[in-house]
């Protein structure tokens, strides 16, 4: 027979005063209690561009968005919007783009719209290639580092959906303060075309 | 009974186990928790969860127990495990306790329910913990590489909500939780907004000899604003999912028993293959929302309407006798056809779009898609004879030839394909302060890789949407008369054979760029015969070149010959086996007249399905019968495989409006016998038996049915059956 004692709709409880259970912390599937990181939403120094000499693109731009509007009704711009933010908050970790004694650094939050084993991963600085040798990378919380040189179609680099990816190159132009245009460019031997993404950020002192 | 879980074998196994409704999906492997570890891309990814609307709700959703002392997770447990229709059944057992599991989707609201029975045989009463925990995603899988940082997490009187921008899930349970927990540390509730990566509940129960104990989860959501108008039937669900569970199969038994049933005596394993690959079409059935209907493109990763992907299986469908589903699923998409030149999106005037998806959104830039729909409108007219339920869509036919005539060379009257990507990245560049892209420089079937400007089967494909838009008599003068599309359409037929002529392979060049042919060798190449667009002796010469083995393989055909430089086993588009690319074949070999070859590469299809459960992977090594980088479910890979059984092995050609049916079968010669039963035609349905060397006809509709073999021409219908010699049975014949 089944129990109907517990079933039901019940209210769940809000600001419940119970402490973390110790004892269960260390149970399967269970880690460390870990922190609580706090809203990082950054504030990325570049704007899009809305000057004189770029009205005609934005108002071509109003003009599709209103298309899009009437035609599928506002729901559908909502939702596109959606899309397009999630993506772009979700690559770059805004404002994550430092310099240290060593060079830069920066984190991504996702691959760059795919996922996959790559086998070759490519950064420029500014428009210049940064030497792999001199390009290192990791991948989830506290992986060891390898260098973009190791990264082949025989010892390809593994990017998963929500797997932080942090970024350090030996990159001795740019100051902090300074803004610098970062590429990266990633080769997925399963689907050769070239993924990357690309950003400008304000760079921090590390 | 199922095989064996292996939550962490190896990649592309076969274990994916796939529960779904029209509105939800949930992605196992079988071990007991909803997770999935699949090869996607070439990495090992977890694909198990809960999808809803065509939204990814959760990654991986555990359930672990504690006694008190120990812990174990439901997978360590198990004892056995079997698919009942849609719903997973799971037994587990832990010392004294035993858990009955049931996983199964629902409707609406949409999500998924899974009930969890504890008992103990003896002994005194056992507390319990049961810790749930879930990944949130909230994103549609169409950007498979992402998974949002960001979301909102929010106690509610009922339950928990996670949002994520306009999408949303609820958690509800019957036994409320004792404690929750954010990325596994206690959370007191109320609400918080940031990263999350896990989302935990404890449920502290009890469970005594004779006093089963059970505790009923919901993950329900997709669209936030649909959810909040869910919200009233969420409680319904969690007391008593059962009521819209059997509903639900209820709908599924009734489809089945609508669609017709094959006998293949001499080919037991062709009649198995039709019903599984009618069972996997089935399961790609979708219609997320009250506004949105069609068929999943494929699982896990392209669990979104793909509107190429729809068009390779709409066709299907008119064979199986849901005239609705087609018509509902075309209207879905000419709804979104773009009106004007919408560079955001990478829409032209009148192009179709590549994906929609609840929300909506959707996306136009590639080179083919918008070219299938003439043709399927032709197909849904011929199939069920109402012209008047498509005449709405003749404004959205004329203007998708206009689309075509504006990416038509006019010297050579061939279309352009190519650019598209390139154009949406040049439209979006100054838009967001994160740039990203994929550089692919050619949008056709096999879009990672580069087939500008004029690739064979795109234009075979424009050949078939004029010749359809005249069928509908959907032209319109002064620009797109009928003359002038007949003249278009007369053009290609007489240049696609002449310009893509490779003597030297006695095949056909895979594409024409810059003016000059592409040594290329591809199956697309076929589709110019299995459109009659080539004289029966080269149509033979180039379905036996395809089956040499550089191209054919025992477990399929490849994208790129061997041969090719740029040949790679492992390339998605250039070197993998693609079972569409088999159907293909099988297709263009009948068409040719070569039936025991066509028959063979059905074979090889039905050869992967009886491997697999049923249904063919999407893609297969070109070296191996491995598959790699591959949906374990895709439409491409079923689809054609039952529109070449009805419009091959039986030769039908439809026509509802007419009331007739011509059946030119390709039996192999040694086929003594078949039958198939309850094939619906306009207002009736149509059985045929096959007695070598007669054919008998019945027909339920009003009036009379005229019915044409290459043995002769009678009447079946008010009441009688009309048999007919059937003459040759493996003649060639282009495409109806």
């Amino acid at each position: 027979m089944v129990d109907p004692g517990p079933t039901g709709r019940l209210r769940w409880r809000e600001n419940q005063s119970v402490p973390p259970r110790d004892a269960l912390a260390g149970g399967r599937g269970r880690g460390p209690l870990a922190p609580v990181r706090p809203t990082d939403k950054g504030d990325a120094s570049v704007r899009y561009p809305v000057g004189s000499s770029s009205i005609g693109r934005v108002l071509s731009l109003a003009r599709q968005g209103v298309e899009i509007g009437l035609e599928y009704g506002p729901h559908s711009l909502e939702a596109l919007l959606w899309i397009a933010e999630t993506v772009e908050e979700s690559v770059y970790e805004p404002g994550s783009l430092v310099r240290d004694p060593e060079g830069i650094r920066f984190t991504l939050g996702n691959p760059p719209l795919r996922m996959g084993a790559f086998s070759a991963f490519r950064l420029r600085w500014d428009g210049r290639p940064v030497d792999p040798a001199l390009l290192r990378i990791r991948t989830g919380l506290g992986g060891s580092w390898r260098t973009a040189a190791s990264v082949t179609a025989d010892a390809p680099i593994e990017l998963l959906p929500g797997v932080r990816i942090e970024v350090a190159a030996e990159v001795p132009q740019g100051i902090v303060g300074s803004s610098a245009v970062v590429r990266l460019e990633l080769q997925c031997p399963a689907i050769p075309p070239l993924v990357w993404v690309e950003f400008r950020d304000t760079l921090r002192g590390g | 009974m199922a095989s064996p879980a292996r939550p962490d074998g190896p990649a592309g196994a076969s274990d994916a186990l796939l529960l779904r409704s029209l509105s939800a999906a949930v992605l196992s492997d079988g071990s007991g928790d909803v997770t999935l570890r699949r090869e996607a891309r070439g990495a090992v990814g977890d694909w198990g969860g809960v999808y809803a609307q065509l939204v990814r709700l959760t990654g991986p959703w555990r359930v672990h127990l504690y006694d008190g002392t120990q812990g174990f997770g439901l997978p360590e447990g198990r004892i056995s495990g079997e698919k009942l229709g849609d719903r997973w059944v799971s037994v587990h057992r832990f010392g004294r306790i035993t858990v009955r599991q049931e996983i199964a989707p629902t409707l609406r609201p949409a999500g998924a329910v899974r009930r969890l029975r504890f008992a103990v045989r003896e002994g005194p009463p056992l507390p319990l913990v049961v810790y749930s925990s879930f990944v949130p995603y909230l994103l549609p899988p169409m950007v498979e590489g992402i998974r949002p940082r960001s979301f909102r997490v929010e106690t509610t009187a009922e339950g928990l909500a996670v949002r994520q921008r306009g999408f949303g899930l609820d958690f509800r349970s019957s036994v409320a939780p004792s404690h929750l927990f954010l990325d596994r540390a206690s959370w007191l509730g109320g609400h918080r907004t940031g990263p999350v990566e896990v989302i935990g509940t404890d449920h502290d129960m009890v469970v005594a000899p004779g006093r089963d104990v059970e505790l009923r989860c919901v993950i329900v959501g997709g669209l936030e604003r649909d959810l909040d108008r869910s919200r009233p039937m969420i409680s319904g669900l969690v007391d008593d999912p059962e009521p819209t569970l059997a509903g639900a199969e209820r709908t599924e038994v009734e489809w089945l028993a609508s669609t017709p049933t094959l006998r293949f005596p001499d080919a037991p394993e062709l009649e198995r293959a039709y019903r599984e690959a009618r069972a996997s079409l089935r399961r790609l059935y979708a219609a997320p929302d009250d506004s949105l209907v069609g068929l999943a493109a494929g699982y896990p990763w392209y669990s979104a309407i793909w509107c190429r992907d729809l068009a390779w299986m709409l066709p299907a469908l008119l064979w199986l006798g849901d005239f609705e589903w087609v018509q509902r699923s075309i209207a879905s998409v000419l709804h979104f056809q773009s009106r004007s030149a919408i560079p955001l999106l990478g829409g032209e005037p009148g192009e179709l779009p590549m994906q929609i998806s609840p929300g909506p959104v959707f996306l136009y830039g590639t080179s083919d898609t918008t070219l299938y729909y003439p043709e399927l409108v032709a197909r849904l007219v011929r199939h069920a004879g109402d012209p008047r339920s498509t005449e709405e869509w003749l404004p959205a036919i004329r203007r998708i030839v206009g689309w075509g005539l504006a990416r038509t060379d006019p010297t050579t009257g061939l279309l352009r394909n190519g650019g598209e990507a390139e154009a949406i990245s040049a439209a979006t560049g100054s838009l967001a302060r994160v740039r990203y892209g994929i550089d692919s420089p050619d949008t056709t079937i096999w879009d990672s890789t580069d087939r500008r400007d004029h690739a064979i089967d795109v234009q075979v494909l424009w050949h078939s949407a004029l010749r359809s838009a005249l069928e509908l008599d959907a032209a319109d003068a002064p620009s797109t008369s009928s003359r002038s599309l007949r003249d278009l359409a007369d053009r290609l037929a007489a240049t696609i054979p002449l310009a893509y002529r490779w003597p030297g392979e006695r095949f056909l060049y895979d594409t024409i760029r810059s003016g000059r042919p592409v040594e290329r060798l591809r199956p697309n190449a076929l589709r110019a015969v299995s459109a009659g667009l080539v004289d029966p002796d080269r149509s033979r010469a180039i379905v036996h070149r395809a089956a040499e083995d550089d191209l054919s393989t025992p477990w399929g055909v490849r994208t790129l010959s061997t041969r090719d430089p740029l040949y790679r086993p492992n390339a998605y588009h250039d070197g993998q086996v693609w079972t569409i690319a088999t159907a293909w074949a099988a297709d263009a070999a009948f068409a040719a007249g070569e039936t025991e070859l066509g028959v063979d590469y059905l074979r090889r299809i039905a050869a992967l399905y009886a491997a697999e459960g049923g249904a063919a992977n999407e893609c297969y090594r070109g070296d191996c019968p491995e598959p790699f980088n591959s949906c374990f479910l895709l439409g491409l890979s079923v689809g054609p495989f039952v529109s070449v059984v009805f419009e091959r092995i039986w030769g039908l050609r439809p026509d509802a409006r007419g009331a007739r049916l011509e059946i030119r079968p390709s039996f192999p010669a040694g086929w003594r016998s078949a039958s198939l039963d309850g094939l619906r035609l306009g207002p009736g349905r149509v059985a045929l038996r096959y007695e070598a060397p007669e054919l008998i006809v019945q027909w339920s509709g009003p009036g009379p049915l005229e019915v044409t073999t290459p043995g002769g021409t009678g009447t079946a219908g008010e009441g009688r059956e009309v048999t007919l010699p059937l003459g040759r049975t493996d003649a060639g014949r282009e495409r109806p």
